[in-house]
């Protein structure tokens, strides 16, 4: 039976008030498509969690659909703070969540295991523990007595990934670079999997490469083809970041008018192909020819 | 001769964190890390060939051409011989103790004891007056017996301050053996600045002047620093970079100035 459905189909799988994780690593590897499409659905009162949140953040601040983040960081790398999250927080409309990278994945882990909690020495003598009397707790380890931080179980309603290629089964294949935790994690500790792939590929073009299968098909909800799925964030080795296209967001995001504005255009396109067509082909092709950056 | 090299202050920062590295050390970057990425690869063109570095915490012993435009992006990671993958095998190695014993740290907020802030500015956290990036792996990093080593372009009061808002990296907490007290090993061990090199006085934990760079007197530092700091006699100069590692940041390392992002440029 085949999972493969529109980003509109897909992202209506997500309810008001749910906990989404969203693959990113600052400028690296957000499914947008699906970001935009929680924007065009008018979701409400999202929490988020990101390993590293970037442009995909901002644009869900400005536009009203998230409450809070968990996680441990929200920055665009070179390109500076998101000005609309940051607003958002300092202005109380936003709870930022903060845990240190191993205090979120341990609690993800734990999660993807069913287990109560997961276990880290990270944050300890940090203010962080502290704000998260519900979820960090420290404890002795009742073999040494020694301390340790345990970090509730962490499962989200739903999670948001993007991939090179899956079959219509929903087995998702990667073309190498690093495997971020993003990947390896929430499919397993989120209730539903949402997958955005540059290309829909035959069961057996699957089975000719197993090895670079690291999601299988049971662990997937739906699968969503979206080419260029991360514009503007890179996704290696296919494209970089849009560099052009993350200056001038930065530029228009000190105006939060000038931002919903630019943010209402660009989720106006109803799918991928429309979206593509109104960043023009000419600016997608610099982000393939990235290696001369090297 | 190096008395009439021509350097800027980037340089001799680069230079300084260099000195710091030794072919057994293992380092990774983080995020905006020009300054870091340009010492670890002028520190492997110079005296330590075999330093490890995890480029971006991802590519093993990258060889990219020059720093580009972002220290955890793809182009980073050129001609690496391993992609790291993160959840398991990054911070295994990471947290295990063994490897990747040094970490560099930059903080929004530095104080006395070398706690660092990178989450909020303001003293309510819930209704922060600038709300910062976030933890990241810093939260981490002060906490697992790393040996942090600090860099800042902006050594003024804002950034060196008494006591920081918030500890998102557990220095010297409240100085003395408090950090020993909590069972963590490691710490704090020097602050390179654009204005000076730093270290801790080895019994209070108190932030203590090395070294001021050629054209700043200890006047100056002490001007620019958020709180008081341990002075021991004579206060010798930072010694300047070599000719050698000069034309290497210019011409091989970094011909692109990708340092400079680091001095708002």
């Amino acid at each position: 039976m085949s999972k493969v459905v529109s980003a509109a189909q897909a992202v209506a799988m997500v309810d008001d008030g749910a906990h989404v994780a969203v693959q990113s690593m600052g400028t690296q590897g957000i499914p947008m498509t699906l970001v935009r499409e929680l924007i065009r659905q008018s979701k409400q009162d999202l929490t988020i969690t990101s390993v590293v949140a970037g442009i995909g953040i901002d644009w869900l601040a400005f536009a009203g659909v998230m409450s809070r983040f968990c996680g441990p960081i929200v920055s665009m790398e070179r390109f500076g703070l998101c000005q609309g999250f940051r607003r958002g927080v300092e202005e109380g409309r936003i709870e930022f969540e903060e845990y240190s990278e191993t205090g979120i994945l341990a609690r993800l882990s734990a999660g993807a295991r069913n287990l109560p909690f997961g276990l880290t020495r990270g944050m300890i003598g940090t203010d962080l523990p502290a704000l998260h009397p519900d979820t960090i707790r420290e404890i002795e380890d009742p073999f040494t007595g020694e301390r340790v931080l345990a970090c509730r179980s962490l499962t989200p309603d739903v999670c948001f990934l993007h991939a090179h290629r899956a079959d219509p089964l929903g087995n998702i294949q990667y073309d190498g670079g690093t495997i971020w935790p993003d990947v390896q994690i929430y499919p397993k500790a989120c209730g539903k999997t949402i997958v955005t792939v540059e290309q829909i590929v035959s069961e057996e073009e699957v089975r000719e490469r197993p090895q670079e299968t690291v999601i299988p098909h049971f662990a997937v909800d739906a699968v969503v083809e979206a080419p260029h799925g991360c514009h503007p964030t890179s996704f290696f080795p296919d494209y970089v970041y849009d560099e052009a296209f993350h200056e001038q967001w930065v530029s228009l995001s000190r105006s939060a008018e000038q931002a919903r504005a630019e943010i209402e255009r660009l989720c106006a396109a109803e799918d991928q192909t429309a979206y593509l067509e109104l960043i023009g082909e000419q600016a997608l092709e610099r982000t393939r020819n990235w290696r001369e950056l090297a | 001769m190096s008395a009439q090299t021509q350097y800027t202050v980037d340089e001799l920062m680069i230079s300084a964190l260099a000195r710091e590295l030794s072919d057994d050390d293992q380092v990774c970057n983080g995020a905006a890390s020009f300054i870091p990425v340009c010492a670890f690869s002028l520190a492997r063109a110079t005296h330590a060939p075999k330093l490890v570095w995890l480029a971006g915490a991802v590519g093993l012993d990258a060889r990219p051409r020059r720093v580009p435009a972002s220290t955890l992006e793809a182009p980073l990671w050129h001609r690496s011989s391993m992609y790291m993958p993160q959840l398991e095998d990054f911070w295994s190695y990471a947290l295990n103790g063994r490897w990747l014993t040094k970490f560099c740290v930059r903080g929004a907020q530095i104080d006395r004891y070398g706690n660092a802030n990178n989450s909020v500015i303001g003293k309510d956290y819930n209704a922060p007056k600038v709300r910062l990036p976030g933890s990241a792996g810093l939260g981490d990093m002060g906490s697992i017996g790393k040996r942090l080593l600090y860099w800042t372009t902006t050594h003024n009061p804002r950034t060196l301050v008494e006591r920081v808002d918030f500890v998102t990296c557990a220095g010297w907490l409240g100085g003395g053996s408090e950090r020993s007290d909590l069972g963590l090993q490691g710490g704090p061990e020097i602050v390179i600045t654009n204005l000076a090199v730093l270290d801790f006085e080895p019994e209070s934990k108190r932030m203590r002047l090395c070294s001021v760079h050629p054209g700043v007197s200890v006047e100056d530092v002490v001007a620019a620093t958020g709180f008081e700091l341990v002075i021991e006699g004579e206060i010798p100069q930072t010694a300047p970079p070599s000719e050698q590692e000069v034309r290497l940041i210019r011409e091989e390392i970094d011909p692109d100035g990708a340092r400079m992002r680091e001095f708002g440029g």
